[in-house]
């Protein structure tokens, strides 16, 4: 039973990590601190930055980097589930969140089912030369998006994401710049990345305190389930003739 | 020697009937599916402003027996790779990567025509 409903509170504007913010720092703090070397063979290093979409015109274009793309945001209506209500117990926010008040004496909390939707991102890495694009080919193919199920841990709220590479494409292309054709190396990769959407309306319900369950003697169990036979007084007749008499009223019945 | 078991030849041709009836089905339903797949996606292509105009150059074929979905002709090729993927100045606007429920249409369709399909009937036997 429904007792009240107990609002979490309003959502934070400002301090807001959730939903899509969330994912979007994570992948990004996944992506960052790589390096490769400057050049075949030289132990120097050059950092490789991570970008959401590409960097400013005013800003230096430093080569290598990674952009990232959120290219859709769709519901994983094969991840749903039924929107009934379940026991708080199970699910991980109530143990994890600080706010969550508890029940009162004799009472429960419920919480809806997370709604899961997938993100699709495109992580796009460019190179001006072809050590720095196989090179991290290399790595991203093996290391970054590896062919097996990905978690990529979320800091907002200390949980993870199933993240999957779906496609990996090459897309070289040519720069035009004031000093001329620039050849890009440009490998995209497309991830899709599991997310929810909580539900922050805990209801308060009251817990079980009753219940009820038939109970049959097995020997009266067929007789329970026994179709009901014509109302009539057979009480004082012989049970065959009873039987058949019940059989030729409901053949009566059918029949008309 | 022990006498050994038979079957009725009837049987067998019954049999071979229900294949390749069964393989007549799946065929017909794939193509059902693949019709749908590509009418929904060129719908989903009318409804983003930058595909509009290639809508209707989406083309699904048969390559290596496998079924290929995208556009032929260079043109439109090159335009609409610069959508799926983007460039230096324009984000990318992707189709193809985001037609899940498209997928998921024709996935449905093509279900749903198989489980609508013949049952085995074979002489003799209930």
């Amino acid at each position: 039973m429904v007792a009240q409903f107990i609002p979490v509170g309003n959502p934070d504007l400002v301090k807001h990590t959730g939903f899509i913010l969330a994912e979007d720092e994570a992948l990004k703090q996944y992506l960052s601190g790589m390096a490769v070397p400057t050049r075949p063979g030289e132990t120097a290093l050059t950092d490789v930055g991570v970008w959401f979409r590409y960097p400013e015109s005013e800003r230096t274009m430093k080569f290598p980097f990674i952009t990232i793309d959120l290219l859709d945001v769709s519901p994983a209506f094969d991840l749903r589930t039924s929107d009934y209500l379940q026991d708080s117990v199970d699910l991980y926010m109530p143990s994890e969140s600080p706010v969550i008040p508890s029940p009162d004496p004799g009472m429960g909390l419920t919480i809806r089912n997370y709604i899961p939707f997938r993100l699709t991102y495109q992580v796009s890495v460019h190179c001006r030369s072809s050590l720095h694009d196989r090179y991290l080919m290399s790595k991203f193919m093996t290391d970054v998006f590896p062919p097996r199920p990905l978690w990529l841990g979320v800091d907002a709220d200390n949980t993870w994401r199933r993240t999957e590479l779906t496609n990996m494409a090459q897309s070289d292309i040519t720069e035009t710049t004031e000093s001329g054709n620039k050849r890009i190396f440009r490998k995209v990769y497309t991830i899709s990345m599991q997310a929810e959407i909580p539900q922050d309306v805990i209801t308060q319900s009251w817990q079980v305190l009753r219940a009820y369950v038939n109970l049959y003697d097995r020997e009266t169990l067929d007789t329970f389930f026994q179709p009901e036979l014509p109302t009539a007084d057979f009480d004082h007749a012989d049970p065959p003739l009873a039987y058949a008499a019940a059989q030729a009223a409901n053949a009566s019945i059918t029949s008309s | 020697m022990a006498e050994g078991f038979r079957i009725d030849a009837s049987w067998l041709d019954a049999i071979e009937r229900y294949v390749t009836g069964l393989q007549q089905d799946v065929m017909d339903a794939a193509d059902a599916a693949v019709d749908v797949f590509r009418d929904e996606l060129v719908d989903y292509a009318k409804s983003k402003p930058n595909w509009v105009n290639l809508s209707d150059s989406i083309q699904t074929w048969a390559e290596d027996g496998r079924m290929v979905v995208g556009l032929q002709g260079d043109d439109y090729v090159s335009q609409a790779e610069y959508l799926e993927f983007g460039d230096l100045h324009n984000p990318p606007d992707s189709l193809f990567r985001t037609a899940q429920h498209v997928t998921m249409l024709a996935q449905e369709r093509l279900v749903s025509e198989l489980a609508s399909r013949r049952p085995i009937r074979i002489p003799g036997m209930a």
